[in-house]
């Protein structure tokens, strides 16, 4: 059965429908008050202000806001009328993002450059302006080098704009010129590498162009990028001294050639490009460069190198000794290791540091004390035994050719690897020795060693064994 | 591909075709659409119980009449976020009253004023004004019986009897079942009734 509150709740409903009430006392105390309340009058409802302001509220939600201009006031009352102007922004928008990436002669490219003129026009402020003309000239340039990868002939209007673009930021006063000449030099660079696959007619031009950033950048030529070269001498100086040495032999005439190896560790400059016409250069400009490259080498060819060399020193003795018992060879390879005291005591540090890492094998090798004796048999004679030295052995064909030589090759010393190379002397333990060689009077020659001739050097190394057992090593190979 | 094209092109011309408007879903829908027709039809239909609501909880027709428009301004701005469970568009209305009279009070910081004031042009409320035409005692002694009752049981008598919705749009309003509204209305009779007896008023019989 129905409890009171619904029998209650049913009767209202039938009240208020006009409907006949069941007879219920208890049921019709309560229902008299309800009917008063319904029947309770109330102010004439006035519907005028409110239905005009429903209508203006229609209204304005069929256009309303930036939504209702795009057309997108609210998904129920998207009409494909009214997507047109959101449509025609997408676009718009779309073709200017795929624009970008246009090249000269295609349909997008007018597109590009339009958007570029007008963001132009919210460049104010003439560092903004520079900044403008430097990212034009920017993009000309990947453009042109866009195209050479294609394979498709940079256009010469591209080339002239790069220019025009950079005429602009040039001209453009009170900026920082600091900025300007590194982006000037960095582009530099890009063009320079750019230049030969130019089409021949836009060399010339593209050429005064670099000589024109150059001279922005604050700089008369881009040496450096030549100079590579040389360095990979350097890193191949050490390498060899264990294996390729023989085929430097040969060139030994010319120790420079032995040098040429080590372009990759330059890395940067264009390894392609500077082959041979380096070498002169090679020494004013990046051989500096090459030092920092020797940590790299000395990081991973010391350790390969090391294992060799280990063997390398039991063997070779035995083969090489007879060639190149002529000390000469040592000498060279002292050279190396000499000029780098040459330099200063302290600079000579600077690459003993390095080595020393690779030094650590060397205690390895310590064991070969015998041949910490031979440094120290500074002496000529000691030479013989040197030749036990494999490693020497190696060195000496291209040392034999002269000393000299191997002075030239001053790049050597920037060469610390040669040093590296000491690590094989690991005659650390020659320090222990050390009071041999501190009883030659070398130490008063290490400085000289490096303008003297070199076996005296090589000696003097020793003295500077004495404070650094690295360097010993390099002393045995004098040996 | 064009049969796809037809088909779609027909379902849309179904849908726009005139739904009845005597069926509150239909009515939605069209109101969606802001057809015009659909929304002078819930004008006509929920107006006036939705003004006599308002005036009873503010007691001032201005602002009564005031408010009635920003809430019809509001259905039409919000007609897409209405869900059928809200309690049917009537008490989907009524929620949004009943909002803008607590809102009306927060503005105003004012405490509700009596609900019964009159001080208007009055009608009676029905088909027949003669027959319904109340004096004002009668109207005075409901006003100060309403007062005396807790907010719950003034609201439940307002929505239910001067806002004339049925108990399930009650409930909906205000977040109870069914079952309690029936309890709470029976209770608030109740408590009218005493109050109108104790302040002596006769006309109950």
């Amino acid at each position: 059965m129905a409890s009171f509150d619904d029998r209650l709740d049913d009767a209202i409903n039938r009240m208020m429908a006009g409907l006949d009430i069941p007879e219920n006392n208890e049921l019709r105390d309560l229902l008299a008050p309800a009917r008063k309340l319904m029947e309770s009058p109330v102010p004439a409802p006035p519907r005028r202000t409110a239905r005009m302001r429903m209508n203006a509220a229609l209204d304005a939600q069929r256009h309303r806001g930036i939504l209702g201009w795009m057309g997108l006031s609210g998904l129920p009352w998207m009409r494909p009328r009214k997507m047109i102007p959101a449509l025609a922004l997408a676009a718009m928008i779309i073709v200017l993002l795929l624009s970008n990436d246009a090249l000269p002669g295609q349909w997008l490219y007018p597109v590009k450059q339009g958007s570029e003129a007008v963001m132009f026009l919210f460049r104010r402020t003439p560092a903004a302006r520079a900044d403008y003309y430097v990212q034009l000239a920017d993009r000309r340039l990947t453009e042109m080098e866009r195209l050479t990868r294609i394979g498709r002939p940079a256009p010469a209007s591209t080339l002239t704009q790069f220019q025009q673009a950079w005429a602009q930021a040039a001209s453009i006063p009170d900026i920082d010129q600091t900025a300007l000449q590194q982006r000037a030099l960095e582009q530099s660079l890009r063009l320079r590498a750019l230049l030969p696959s130019l089409p021949p007619d836009l060399q010339d031009n593209a050429q005064t162009i670099l000589d024109y950033l150059l001279k922005l950048g604050g700089i008369d030529s881009l040496p450096p990028l030549l100079t590579p070269t040389p360095t990979p001498d350097v890193s191949s100086t050490p390498d060899t001294g264990p294996t390729p040495t023989p085929a430097h032999t040969p060139a030994g005439g010319t120790p420079s050639p032995s040098i040429t190896p080590s372009p990759p560790q330059q890395g940067l400059p264009p390894v392609a490009t500077s082959d041979t016409p380096s070498l002169p250069s090679m020494q004013t400009a990046t051989p500096v460069p090459t030092a920092t490259a020797t940590p790299g080498f000395n990081a991973s060819p010391t350790p390969t190198l090391r294992p060799t060399a280990a063997p390398s020193p039991s063997v070779s003795p035995t083969p090489t000794p007879s060639p190149m018992s002529g000390p000469a060879p040592s000498p060279t390879v002292s050279p190396h290791p000499t000029e780098t005291p040459d330099e200063t005591g302290t600079p000579e540090h600077t690459p003993t540091p390095t080595n020393t890492p690779t030094s650590t094998p060397s205690p390895s090798l310590t064991p070969t004390p015998k041949r910490s004796p031979h440094p120290t048999h500074t002496p000529r004679p000691t030479h013989t035994p040197s030749p036990t030295r494999t490693p020497t052995p190696v060195f000496t064909p291209s040392p034999t050719p002269t000393p000299r030589p191997t002075r030239t090759p001053t790049p050597t010393r920037t060469h610390t690897p040669g040093p590296t190379h000491t690590p094989e002397p690991t005659e650390t333990p020659e320090p222990t020795e050390t009071p041999e060689p501190t009883e030659t009077a070398e130490p008063t020659e290490t400085p000289h060693p490096s303008e003297t001739p070199d076996d005296d050097k090589t000696r003097t190394p020793e003295p500077t064994h004495t404070p650094k057992p690295s360097e010993t090593p390099d002393t045995s190979r004098v040996g | 591909m064009q049969i796809l094209l037809l088909a779609l092109q027909a379902s849309l011309r179904e849908q726009r075709g005139r739904a009845p408007l005597s069926d509150d879903a239909a009515l939605v829908e069209r109101a969606r659409k802001l057809d015009d027709e659909a929304w002078q039809v819930i004008f006509e239909r929920h107006y006036p119980r939705l003004y006599s609501y308002i005036y009873y909880r503010v007691g001032d027709a201005g602002a009564a009449e005031d408010l009635c428009g920003e809430l019809f301004e509001k259905a039409v701005k919000n007609i897409h976020r209405f869900k059928s469970r809200d309690g049917g568009l009537a008490g989907w209305l009524t929620r949004i009253a009943q909002n803008l009279t607590y809102d009306y009070y927060r503005r105003r910081k004012v405490r509700p004023p009596d609900p019964l004031e009159l001080n208007e042009s009055w009608i009676s409320r029905g088909d027949d004004p003669d027959r319904h035409l109340l004096n004002r005692e009668s109207t005075d002694y409901l006003r100060q019986a309403l007062q005396k009752l807790t907010p719950e049981q003034r609201d439940v008598i307002l929505l239910r009897f001067i806002a004339q919705m049925r108990t399930a749009e009650v409930a909906a309003i205000m977040g109870k079942t069914t079952g309690a509204v029936k309890a709470l209305q029976h209770r608030a009779l109740a408590a009218l009734r005493r109050e109108l007896e104790a302040s002596g008023y006769h006309g109950l019989i």
